[in-house]
């Protein structure tokens, strides 16, 4: 009687904590490619009108696309909102092969960190270190087709696609010339006489981010970044007002599309394992934006500032071996959610084939996102409403996302009772978005106090 | 047709029994004022799950402007966190933008001169302690205005939280620019928050 009841407490345990319970089976590899401020309505599985990443498309043909992966901070990564979660020594206490990259955290960034001479996740973007690129694509190819008893767990974050938009260095003549006409003649006038353009500066800065150039301009000493300038809603207001703006506004987004094309071709080497066929029967792939980029929809270039899914919004596939067929997954998941389930995938709590199906079981109605100076915070409910509340202008919207999925129409004097319903929701939850990463705290950015 | 109608009672009503008054508005709280200049546009309670939300909007001829929040109940820990929220919001407004980034030329440009905002205070007002913070505010009541030629306003948030009642009150409101850049250092946000006063409690 007694083993009995101590069988039928082990089946209790197990039942309410699932957690306990460990998959047994092989191990497979886990790579999470990330890429930096990749609009999710330039991937086609996405956006079927996109047309310009038609390898990510293929690749993604059997694959589980996630239709609701919303940034709770449009600035952070998977990684460093997982970091917390996904420690070296847990990777490799759970049978994972140890890295001998140079701070054996599992991380590829590309290219390589470097800040004020100091290797971290932090980076900076001369214009001339496209060949960087290459290098760090070729270290990772490296990393992940050595052949070990071990799997491997690595996490890469990719900037190819994060401003600046024009790398002079990629342009090619043929490139140049599929330019408009008028996108042609402004970038030969931006790069000739950019001095005389001062109300046009988040342009300058979101095609070149010509450090010099703004130091000199503003005659300041040294920086290493111009968010400042490029994210400005005041100086985006200005710049708006001038007779040129539809101009620029082309100019800029034919240059991101352009290097969507080329980021495409990267991608689809990392993420057909470089093309060896052992690896991608035995690797789980987690492909995943972090956050999305503005274009001026709602006022703003860049991203971190506001929260309309333009910013909020990025792509997430997750490529299982043996998957067939595509499996779109409506529900919302953040990149904690997909963290701490990637986690219990490394540790052995989940398996590949649950993957997909414990990813929609820990999705969340309510998504609380923030910006970076928590000014602004939105509830963004079943994919299907976005309460934004403003505490600059004190104004709040509500957007309903099925009708309005461009959040053009501000609907909340239509649906109080909704929108205080949300709002009471944000409240109740508010400590969340107080929480900052290790990261926010070391480098004392996107305080949210 | 209902910004008619506010219009017409801003009219005629300023001040007159006729229209909906501050004081009515808020007389389920038991505050009670003299009279004052402010016609109500607003009076608007919503319920959620657990808590309601109180939304009353006033303004003057002399295009001052109140907006009222009551929420409750709500406990004393999340108050805090909810009220802290509202003022340090306002105060990142006025000071150096933030980005993700660090050495961005956010930190080297910095943020709006101090005469804007943002101005911390305290003082008590309906019988407690009231934490408020006031700064510089555009056309649009938006705070955050950065220059002379943006502000439009004189804006403050007033904030407390009664434990009694478990509510918690968020007042913005909101007067004409005046005095270049004095504006802010002059008393006018008590003065301006004394005709809401209740002579009853201390």
């Amino acid at each position: 009687m007694w083993i009995a009841l101590a069988l039928l407490l082990a089946a209790g345990t197990a039942a309410v904590y699932p957690a306990l319970k460990k998959h047994i089976g092989k191990k497979y590899n886990i790579l999470v490619v990330s890429a930096c401020s990749l609009r999710r309505d330039r991937v086609g599985v996405f956006n079927p009108n996109s047309g310009i990443s038609p390898k990510i498309d293929l690749w993604s043909q059997n694959a589980a696309v996630f239709t609701n992966a919303v940034s709770e901070k449009p600035w952070q990564n998977f990684n460093v909102e997982g970091n917390e979660l996904i420690w070296a020594k847990s990777i490799v206490e759970s049978g994972y092969r140890k890295l001998k990259n140079r701070n054996q955290r599992h991380v590829f960034t590309i290219p390589p960190a470097r800040m004020e001479g100091a290797d971290n996740d932090e980076w900076s973007f001369p214009d001339d270190e496209i060949h960087r690129y290459r290098e760090s694509i070729d270290g990772l190819r490296r990393a992940v087709t050595r052949k070990g008893e071990k799997p491997f767990y690595i996490f890469t974050h990719i900037k190819y696609m994060h401003y600046p938009y024009l790398d002079r260095v990629n342009l090619k003549p043929e490139e140049f010339e599929k330019l408009h006409p008028k996108s042609r003649q402004l970038l030969e006038t931006y790069s000739r006489v950019p001095d005389k353009y001062d109300l046009q500066l988040p342009v300058l800065g979101v095609i070149f981010n010509d450090l010099e150039f703004v130091r000199k301009k503003f005659g300041i000493g040294k920086i290493s970044a111009m968010a400042g300038l490029i994210s400005n809603p005041r100086r985006a207001a200005a710049w708006r007002e001038t007779a040129g703006y539809e101009d620029d506004l082309r100019l800029i987004t034919e240059l991101y599309d352009l290097k969507m094309r080329q980021f495409d071709s990267l991608a689809d080497e990392v993420l057909n394992l470089f093309g060896d066929e052992e690896l991608q029967k035995n690797t789980v792939v987690i492909f995943t934006g972090d956050h999305g980029e503005a274009f001026m929809e709602h006022g703003v270039l860049g991203h971190s500032v506001n929260l309309y899914d333009e910013m909020l919004l990025y792509p997430l596939i997750v490529k299982i071996p043996g998957m067939n067929g595509r499996r779109s997954v409506p529900e919302q998941v953040t990149h904690r959610i997909m963290a701490a389930l990637t986690r219990d995938l490394l540790e052995g709590r989940v398996s590949p084939e649950d993957f997909v199906e414990e990813a929609r079981k820990r999705s969340s109605e309510y998504v609380l996102s923030r910006n970076c100076a928590n000014t602004v915070r939105s509830v963004r409910y079943r994919g299907e409403w976005k309460f934004i509340k403003n505490l600059g202008s004190g104004k709040n919207e509500l957007y309903n996302l099925k009708d309005d999925p461009a959040e053009k129409t501000n609907v909340i004097e239509q649906n109080l009772g909704l929108a205080w319903k949300l709002e009471e929701y944000l409240i109740d939850h508010q400590e969340q978005l107080t929480r900052s990463t290790v990261r926010e705290q070391l480098l004392q950015v996107c305080i949210s106090r | 047709m209902k910004s008619i109608l506010a219009f017409l009672c801003i009219l005629l009503c300023a001040g007159a029994a006729v229209c909906e008054t501050l004081n009515s508005a808020l007389e389920p709280y038991g505050v009670f004022f003299p009279k004052s200049n402010f016609s109500v546009t607003k009076n608007q309670k919503l319920s959620g799950h657990m808590k309601n939300q109180h939304v009353i909007e006033a303004r003057t001829k002399g295009d001052e402007f109140v907006q009222i929040r009551v929420i409750g109940p709500i406990q004393p820990n999340d108050a805090k966190n909810l009220l802290g929220g509202e003022r340090t919001a306002i105060e990142k407004l006025y000071g150096t933008e933030q980005t993700p980034y660090m050495g961005d030329i956010a930190a080297a440009i910095g943020g709006c001169p101090s005469y804007l905002g943002p101005v911390p205070k305290s003082f008590r007002f309906h019988g407690q302690e009231v934490d408020t913070v006031s700064g510089a505010v555009g056309t649009d009541r938006s705070f955050g205005a950065c220059s002379l030629t943006q502000a439009k306003y004189r804006g403050a948030v007033v904030t407390y939280y009664n434990p009694d009642t478990k509510m918690v009150w968020i007042w913005r409101v909101y007067s004409p620019w005046r005095d270049g850049r004095n504006a802010l250092s002059s008393d006018w946000l008590t003065e301006f928050m004394s005709q809401f006063q209740d002579p009853r409690l201390p």
